[in-house]
């Protein structure tokens, strides 16, 4: 049975009832009224930076003149796919057509990264020719792809022709961790570079370089269906045994064969609507998918059974070197900290218009084994708070469970303690992860913003009254 | 190893708590911090053409002073005369 981690007095007395703090209460409402409005204002913010045209216009420009330095003028984007014409001027003072510069958004838009589509500045000499690649704008996580802002993948791409075929790991090298967002990036660039080269330079390029966009990784399907069918086992089984096995799976799978653990960049991608392709990323959308009608129906059953960061502090916590027996009140309190960092990061990223902001938790740390010294600091503080504390990140920081939470606390089959609970505390005993609160009259409720589905306060139940209910909204 | 309950042990507990969690949030921070500077202020100059002194003139003709520019690319040329990048793209910013 896990340790009690809590003092036996302490945290909020029943005694103290809503109705005995008035001004708190006004003040939580007045709070809550200025989250919802400064979320509000921030979208208002976010929709008018995405309807301003030209945003990236200034790059775009800095960008042609280091594909073409030679070339003195370039004309507004023009034709059909829109194109920056180069002009050189000859002894004669005529202009003459020397380089195609155009944006793969706007010649192939059907290519899309992990976030949405990667804008890039493409250089075309008249024979067909790449003088080379300029990001101009994307939103994937930075810890994952910062490869793609090296010299030397950029390179990659400068005297590649329209005939050639542009294969991934043989023609250009890829990068680990980041298979989406270049696997996205070179083939936006071979159908970029071969429309322009037919339509605008009437070259013949063979229709056999031609292939069909999004492949379906069936066989990564396969291992997410299997684990899924695992978490949804060990959930009806409700036996720990089973819920370990799952999560080691989802440590293998999700974490470090997939690394696609969910984040807030995941959550603010999601409300800012930068999703990636169906086809190329449907591992992506099963396991989101999954989490958030597993929120809405059960609780957050992501966190409890595929979180593989989750489950990597789950499996520290076993260690027991040594458990902290701190305040409830603390804990109690401590678990707000993560409502501010979800709003900050949300308000920041629906502002500046850019997702990454919110790319702090270090999960992609662990997996992708990348990250700057602060990252590497927060893993081992989040490693080494969870050998002191149960799943220390998740409790007081992680924001996409938190996400998950505000969701799971309307969910419609959550777990609820019955009205007949002799209140004999057992069942808060036991969850190591503080999810059962008081209520104002002293009887206790499942808090199901924080409680992770595990199942044992229902297992340590001496009277069988915890189980699922028809939930109302709270 | 289990943990002896006692009054004291409860206390330090607590400042065990505080501590490993003002840490973290610390570092959050930071971290959240560096995202927002990154995306305020993002890089001037990208590529592997420019050196110092490519930085300098350009930071002249934009009308900055020099000492506006928070960091440099550095680079090296080794002895066949290939330029080997040092620093980490993203690191020169307008201030």
């Amino acid at each position: 049975m896990p340790a009690r981690i809590f003092r036996a007095y302490g945290g909020r007395s029943p005694s103290r009832s809503k109705q005995a703090l008035p001004a708190k209460n006004i003040m939580k409402k007045y709070l809550k009224l200025a989250i919802i409005i400064s979320l509000m204002l921030a979208a208002g913010v976010h929709i008018a930076r995405r309807l301003a045209p030209g945003e990236d216009k200034q790059k775009e420009q800095a960008a042609l003149k280091r594909l073409f330095p030679q070339i003195q003028s370039f004309s507004e984007k023009t034709g059909q796919p829109p194109c920056y014409e180069g002009y050189s001027i000859n002894d004669q003072t005529e202009k003459e057509l020397k380089a195609l510069c155009f944006l793969t958004t706007d010649v192939a838009p059907e290519v899309k990264g992990y976030a949405g589509p990667i804008k890039l500045l493409l250089g075309m000499d008249s024979e067909g020719v790449l003088s080379g690649i300029e990001i101009i704008s994307h939103h994937e996580t930075p810890s994952y792809v910062w490869g793609i802002e090296e010299p030397w993948f950029k390179e990659q791409f400068k005297g590649k022709s329209v005939y050639d075929a542009f294969r991934l790991d043989k023609d250009i090298d890829g990068i680990s961790r980041a298979t989406v967002t270049v696997t996205a990036i070179t083939e936006g660039v071979r159908r970029s570079a071969v429309r322009v080269g037919r339509e605008r330079l009437g070259l013949e390029i063979p229709a056999a370089a031609e292939k069909p966009w999004g492949r379906v990784a069936y066989f990564d399907l396969g291992l997410l269906i299997g684990l899924l069918g695992l978490a949804a086992l060990s959930f009806i089984l409700k036996k720990q045994s089973w819920r370990l096995i799952t999560l080691v799976a989802a440590i293998a799978l999700v974490g470090f064969y997939h690394t696609n653990a969910l984040s807030s960049v995941n959550l603010v991608n999601i409300v800012t609507y930068r999703l990636p392709g169906l086809a190329q990323s449907l591992f992506w959308y099963i396991l989101m998918g999954v989490a958030l009608v597993g929120a809405l129906f059960l609780g957050r059953v992501y966190c409890g059974y595929m979180c593989p960061f989750g489950a990597v502090l789950e499996f520290l916590e076993r260690v027991k070197v040594y458990r902290l027996t701190f305040s409830e009140r603390l804990d109690y309190r401590a678990k707000y900290i993560k409502y501010a960092i979800l709003w900050l990061v949300l308000v920041a990223a629906l502002v500046l218009n850019n997702a990454n902001v919110s790319d702090y938790e270090p999960f992609n740390t662990l997996f992708t084994r990348a990250g700057d010294w602060l990252d590497w600091s927060l893993l081992v503080v989040a490693i080494g708070g969870s050998l002191l504390i149960p799943r220390f990140f998740c409790r007081y920081l992680c924001g996409i469970g938190l996400g998950l939470g505000l969701i799971s606390k309307y969910s419609l089959r959550r777990l609820k303690i019955k009205p007949n609970c002799q209140n004999c505390q057992q069942c808060k005993s036991a969850c190591p992860y503080g999810a059962i609160d008081y209520k104002a009259d002293g009887s206790l409720s499942i808090n199901s913003v924080e409680c992770i589905q595990c199942h044992i306060c229902l297992n340590n139940c001496p009277q069988g009254n915890i189980g699922r209910k028809q939930g109302t909204a709270p | 190893m289990t943990h002896k309950l006692s009054k004291d042990n409860l206390k330090r507990d607590d400042l065990i708590f505080v501590a490993v969690l003002v840490l973290a949030v610390c570092l959050v921070g930071f971290i959240i911090g560096n995202n927002l500077y990154d995306s305020l202020y993002p890089p001037l100059f990208t590529g592997p053409e420019i050196d110092v002194e490519q930085v300098l003139k350009q930071i002249d003709a934009a009308g900055l002073k020099p000492t506006e520019a928070r960091h440099y690319r550095v680079i090296e040329k080794d002895r066949q005369g290939n330029v080997n990048e040092i620093s980490r793209p993203g690191q020169l910013r307008k201030r």
